[in-house]
């Protein structure tokens, strides 16, 4: 994904708001370019493909960006506007974290195994030393799968659920996924509003298979909620994330599909390679654009069109139906 | 100075254990006079008492300082010039063996070297023979790049600004770390972006101090300010109604409006804000656990709803909250009181303030630096004490790593079972019994004999004695030089090997008596019709005089 645009010798963006419907279609080829890899993948403009099969930046800048002449007491090497961009645009590179993935890729992976390893259900205990199917494939840890329907306050809700996991399963091929942490998901599947709601916390990753952030890694602790009605899908997001070595506190990412085109109100730091945590908000009046700010000193304006990324985000929270066995 | 127990008492050792008489009990020590309410200004360092036992004095520097024994030749020397003491004990602190004695002091306070860790070797696929070695890794990384910094005579606040730390094999292949080459325990820097700080970003520390939803890291904050710069809050005097605990939200209600309650908070919670990186959503995941998570340090403020600050002041993070540490005025005399205490074995008392206050002072004209301090402790009258009288009336035991270390100089011999080091271990061990600390449930070294005691000392010279046998049967036994298996009673090289063993053992000369019950006991194990439980007996017996198990 291109930042767009440049960042003036102030720290102020000179040609703010590109049509923002190309952003997202920018957006979208880079997300979709770095699916899993099956053949060569083309990475989006301003990404290669690396020999980890993964699109990587061309010229993810993470560290410090020249100082603008602001004047301004900032401490040396601190970014402006266009290198906040760049983390974000790093952070955005391989898709954002959807437990629609983990949970296809962990009932796909359970049940490559055996009736003995992991087992006839999806739910396994291999704690102490991993199990070892027929088919090739190893199980260990702790993966509490829960996938049903339940009846609350009159409604149906299906709920997938992974809590307190700590496992790994490895395929024959080296395929690998593996997960520390919790990943709840729960939605109303009968009404008209249908809400949601997730947990998505702890560490997971996955090599050879699985979306972009997936395999870069992820350590996150999203709290996620939505709405799915006929007229209007919901999603607001809060929690921190790290894909790699790029790393994020959202505060409030609050996204409607019948608002400002999709482009979300969004609260968020993002943290430098020295530390420091700078602030961007944005979706004031519809606009992609707004402030970026370290510890309250203005650093510019960034404008950075999450619409595309967010209405993929939130298909990737819509789990409606019970899956496997 | 004369040795405490009559001739016959060596038998009785190997007969019954000791009995009472064997040691003195301890006594506290005599009230001193009583401390000035505040150390002077300027404490200027006492002179050193007098050293009237060269051999004993240098005996327990060399255990206290390198885990080991002295040479024969080393006792010689110091017997002839108990003036040159102080230059062998200034030796002892450039040798290699200093590092893992001062990995050995440090866990007792630190308390890292713990057998049960929130993750185990079978989280990462080890063998079960890998499990000790798993743990006493894992616990000493923060004790291992303490002591690089002391011995590479790096100020003492480097332990707290560093961006390396040290690791092994084992370490750089479950931790996120780049590590250099080599055996054993190499430089080593993590790679998940965690901030430069020296201890303060040690997974070996924060595996040990783990924490909960409802602890927020205050576990780990009381710990650190304890270790750093010795602010004991559970050492406060509070007095509060306390809201159940199982009331969750009163509890965090309590702590952020309660008077008395943020007598501790106030200061606690802050520091506990720094140490959200560390904040796993699984406290059992080793994924979770073995990564830095910078993009959760700003947890804090929904968690704990307050803001990092270390003694009021806000700090920006991690490496910040090094700086603010290393600048503490406490710094300084909370190191001087912790390698004093090591040294000691005992807790200071306001008998020690000024002892405390000139080594302070010492150690920050030397630039904080350990060795020098090291020095400096050796020559207060506090670690000289009682060296010269036979033990008592406070007599130091010889600690568990020390009985470990000295067993292995001496005979080669390393007590272990299924993989677990039987003095270095609790679950599959004796190591409180020794006299060692467990870091949860035993967290000071014994200072006084128990049966415990006895019985492992007595089990741990037994196995070393039959390690050592084959050795000893071939003449290869350097403890007891000159002779073997054929050496028969009335071989004048028998008298001198058992003489020679008793001196290097003991730094005690010993009289024709002591030398003539090893030859009684020699010969009634055994003797010239059965050497083998002859030598057996005797060098059991002889790694059991009270006099080697103490200092």
């Amino acid at each position: 994904m291109e930042l767009s645009p440049a960042v003036g010798h102030h720290g102020r963006v000179l040609d703010p708001a590109p049509p923002p419907r190309a952003a997202a279609a920018a957006l979208l080829g880079a997300l979709g370019a770095c699916a899993p890899p099956a053949g060569a993948p083309a990475c989006g403009a301003g990404a290669h493909l690396e020999a980890d099969g993964l699109c990587h930046l061309d010229s993810v800048d993470t560290g410090a960006a020249p100082r603008p002449d602001t004047g301004d007491p900032l401490p040396d090497g601190a970014l402006d506007a266009a290198g906040v961009g760049a983390l974000l645009d790093g952070l955005l590179l391989h898709g954002l974290p959807r437990v629609r993935d983990v949970a296809e890729l962990f009932v796909g992976m359970t049940l490559e195994g055996d009736p003995t390893c992991p087992g006839l259900d999806l739910a396994f205990i291999a704690s102490e030393s991993a199990c070892h199917a027929a088919t090739g494939w190893t199980y260990f840890g702790h993966a509490p799968w829960r996938d049903e329907l339940q009846d609350a306050d009159g409604h149906v809700w299906h709920w997938t659920n992974l809590p307190l996991a700590s496992f790994w399963i490895e395929g024959p091929a080296g395929e690998r996924l593996e997960g520390g942490g919790s990943m709840m998901h729960a939605q109303q599947v009968d009404g008209d509003e249908l809400p949601w709601f997730a947990g998505f916390m702890g560490t997971w990753r996955s090599t050879g298979v699985g979306p972009g952030w997936l395999q870069r890694g992820v350590s996150l602790g999203w709290a996620v909620e939505g709405t799915r009605g006929p007229a209007e899908r919901t999603l607001r997001i809060h929690g921190p994330i790290g894909v790699g070595h790029l790393y994020a506190q959202i505060d409030t990412l609050d996204w409607s599909s019948a608002r400002c085109g999709g482009v979300p109100e969004v609260d968020l730091r993002a943290r430098d390679a020295a530390g420091r945590w700078y602030r961007w908000t944005s979706g004031e009046g519809c606009s992609p654009c707004g402030p970026v700010t370290l510890d309250g000193v203005d650093r510019g304006e960034l404008c950075l069109d999450l619409s595309g990324a967010v209405a993929e985000l939130e298909v990737g929270y819509d789990l409606p139906e019970v899956t496997g066995p | 100075m004369s040795r405490p127990l009559p001739t016959g008492a060596l038998a009785v050792v190997l007969a019954a254990g000791c009995d009472d008489s064997t040691f003195a009990p301890p006594v506290e020590p005599a009230a001193s006079p009583a401390a000035p309410a505040a150390p002077p200004a300027v404490e200027v360092p006492p002179a050193p008492p007098p050293i009237t036992d060269g051999p004993r004095l240098l005996r327990r520097a060399a255990l206290d300082l390198t885990g080991r024994l002295p040479t024969v030749a080393e006792l010689d020397a110091a017997e002839a010039d108990p003036a040159g003491v102080d230059a062998q004990i200034a030796a002892l602190l450039e040798r290699p063996e200093l590092e893992a004695r001062l990995v050995a002091l440090l866990s007792v306070p630190w308390a890292t070297r713990v057998d049960d860790l929130p993750v185990g070797h079978y989280d990462f696929l080890l063998p079960d023979e890998d499990a000790d070695r798993f743990a006493r890794e894992v616990g000493e990384e923060p004790l291992r790049l303490m002591a690089r910094v002391a011995v590479d005579d790096r100020p003492w606040t480097d332990i707290l600004r560093v961006d390396w730390t040290l690791a092994t094999p084992l370490l750089a292949e479950i931790w996120p770390l780049d590590r250099e080459a080599g055996d054993g325990w190499q430089l080593a820097r993590y790679t998940d972006d965690r901030p430069a700080a020296g201890v303060l970003v040690s997974n070996g520390f924060f595996w040990r101090y783990s924490t909960t939803a409802f602890n927020q890291n205050r576990t780990r904050a009381a710990a650190l300010a304890r270790l750093l710069v010795c602010d004991d809050y559970l050492a406060r005097e509070v007095s509060f109604e306390s809201p159940s605990l199982a009331d969750e939200g009163a509890t965090r209600e309590a702590v952020r409006t309660d008077p008395v309650c943020l007598q501790c908070h106030a200061a606690l919670d802050p520091l506990a804000a720094h140490f959200y990186g560390f904040w796993p959503y699984d406290i059992y995941d080793p994924l979770e656990l073995s990564r830095y998570h910078p993009e959760r340090e700003l947890l804090y403020e929904d968690l704990l709803g307050v803001s990092p600050a270390w003694a009021g002041s806000p700090t920006t993070g991690l490496a910040a909250l090094g700086d603010a540490i290393a600048a503490d005025p406490r710094l300084p005399g909370c190191a001087a009181r912790t390698f004093t205490e090591a040294l000691l074995g005992r807790p200071l008392d306001d008998a020690d303030r000024s002892t405390l206050a000139a080594l302070t002072g010492a150690f920050e004209a030397e630039g904080l630096r350990v060795r020098p301090l090291l020095l400096e402790i050796t020559r207060t009258a506090a670690w000289r004490a009682d060296a010269a009288e036979g033990g008592a009336p406070d007599p130091r035991l010889l600690g568990a790593d020390q009985l470990r270390s000295t067993l292995a100089q001496l005979t080669g011999f390393r007590w272990t079972w299924m993989g677990y080091d039987q003095l270095d271990n609790d679950v599959y061990g004796f190591r409180t019994l020794a006299g060692g600390v467990d870091g949860v449930e035993i967290t000071r070294p014994l200072r006084s004999p128990s049966v415990g005691f006895v019985l492992t000392a007595r089990a741990a010279a037994e196995g070393a004695a039959a390690a050592a046998l084959p050795a000893l049967l071939a003449g290869e036994l350097d403890l007891l030089p000159g002779v073997h298996g054929g050496t028969r009673a009335d071989d004048p090289a028998l008298r001198a090997a058992l003489g020679h063993a008793l001196w290097q053992l003991t730094a005690v000369r010993p009289t024709e008596a002591d030398v003539d019950g090893l030859l009684a006991l020699w010969s009634a194990a055994g003797g010239d019709a059965a050497p083998e439980v002859a030598w057996a007996a005797t060098l059991s017996a002889l790694l059991q005089d009270p006099l080697f198990l103490t200092r």
